[in-house]
């Protein structure tokens, strides 16, 4: 079998400053984006519409359902943490993202399209207001 | 090439993209998000690239979403939705880093970044731009140190086919 000969080019400077760029950028963005603080509440989002807030504080278990009332999955706060306890997802990354508790952080549930937020309790009456 | 020959390059190639994507389906994840993935699945589709062609690359790449997707029960729901967008975005990266004349493992980086870019895009318009905001920098810092990786055992691999020539 014949295969057409390959053309090795080597990286060049072009190259290196766009990389650089890149990771410039990327860092810059982590370090504006995350200001990690514990959170008060979570909030549960299916396909886009609020589902429902919850305090952390309080040890409770969440079944989510979407509109049509098939269960999507069940979360468990502990401790001021939540995590995903069981999914009918099919790859169930959501359960093995674990515990999450600080402000900010998200358990996304891709197939099921379950969004899972710790929020502030300011956040929280921002969208109240809105 | 003979025409024969392409389809079989294309059929082992595919194939060996879908073993890939498995084995990095079943590895535990050592990355901060479990849904993020190394890329093992991209060597094949770097190779048809430099030894087939760009159309052979799309075929594997888009292939692969659609064999999985078939494999593992998601064909035509919103998962598989986010993955075909990753693997078309993939593609135009790739073919704007031919246009460019990039080196192989600028051309893997380039392809990380437009999978990523994909899935960011599709998945800010149905879930919030906000969500979708929060793993970015994450995203672009992974998919520079994945993509460089990966381009550069794709290039290994590639060296080492062409002295065997």
């Amino acid at each position: 079998m014949n295969i057409p000969k390959i053309t090795f080019i080597k990286m060049n400077k072009k190259e290196y400053i766009l990389i650089a760029g890149l990771l410039i950028l990327g860092l810059l963005s982590y370090f504006f984006m995350y200001n990690i603080e514990p959170g008060a509440m979570v909030k549960i989002e299916v396909s886009q519409k609020l589902y429902g807030t919850y305090a952390l504080n309080k040890d409770q278990e969440i079944l989510v359902k979407d509109s049509k009332g098939v269960i999507l999955c069940t979360s468990e706060i502990k401790d001021g943490s939540i995590r995903v306890k069981s999914s009918t997802c099919t790859d169930k990354i959501c359960i093995k993202e674990g515990e999450i508790s600080s402000s900010g952080q998200t358990i996304i549930c891709l197939p099921n399209q379950v969004v899972i937020t710790v929020i502030n309790e300011k956040e929280q009456i921002d969208g109240v207001l809105k | 090439m003979k025409k024969d020959n392409r389809v079989v390059m294309i059929g082992v190639l595919l194939s060996l993209s879908l073993i890939f994507a498995y084995i990095e389906m079943i590895l535990p994840s050592f990355l901060p998000n479990p849904a993020f993935k190394i890329g093992l699945s991209q060597i094949p589709i770097l190779l048809t690239l430099y030894l087939l062609d760009l159309k052979s690359a799309t075929v594997v790449s888009t292939g692969k979403v659609l064999m999985m997707s078939l494999l593992f029960g998601y064909f035509l729901t919103y998962i598989f939705f986010v993955n075909i967008a990753g693997a078309i975005f993939s593609i135009i990266f790739i073919g704007l880093s031919q246009y460019l004349k990039f080196s192989i493992p600028m051309t893997s980086l380039m392809s990380s970044l437009g999978h990523n870019l994909g899935q960011f895009l599709v998945i800010g318009y149905t879930l919030g731009w906000n969500i979708a905001l929060f793993y970015l920098p994450v995203i672009i810092v992974f998919s520079v140190l994945f993509g460089l990786i990966i381009g550069f055992i794709s290039q290994s691999i590639l060296t080492k086919i062409e002295k065997r020539i």
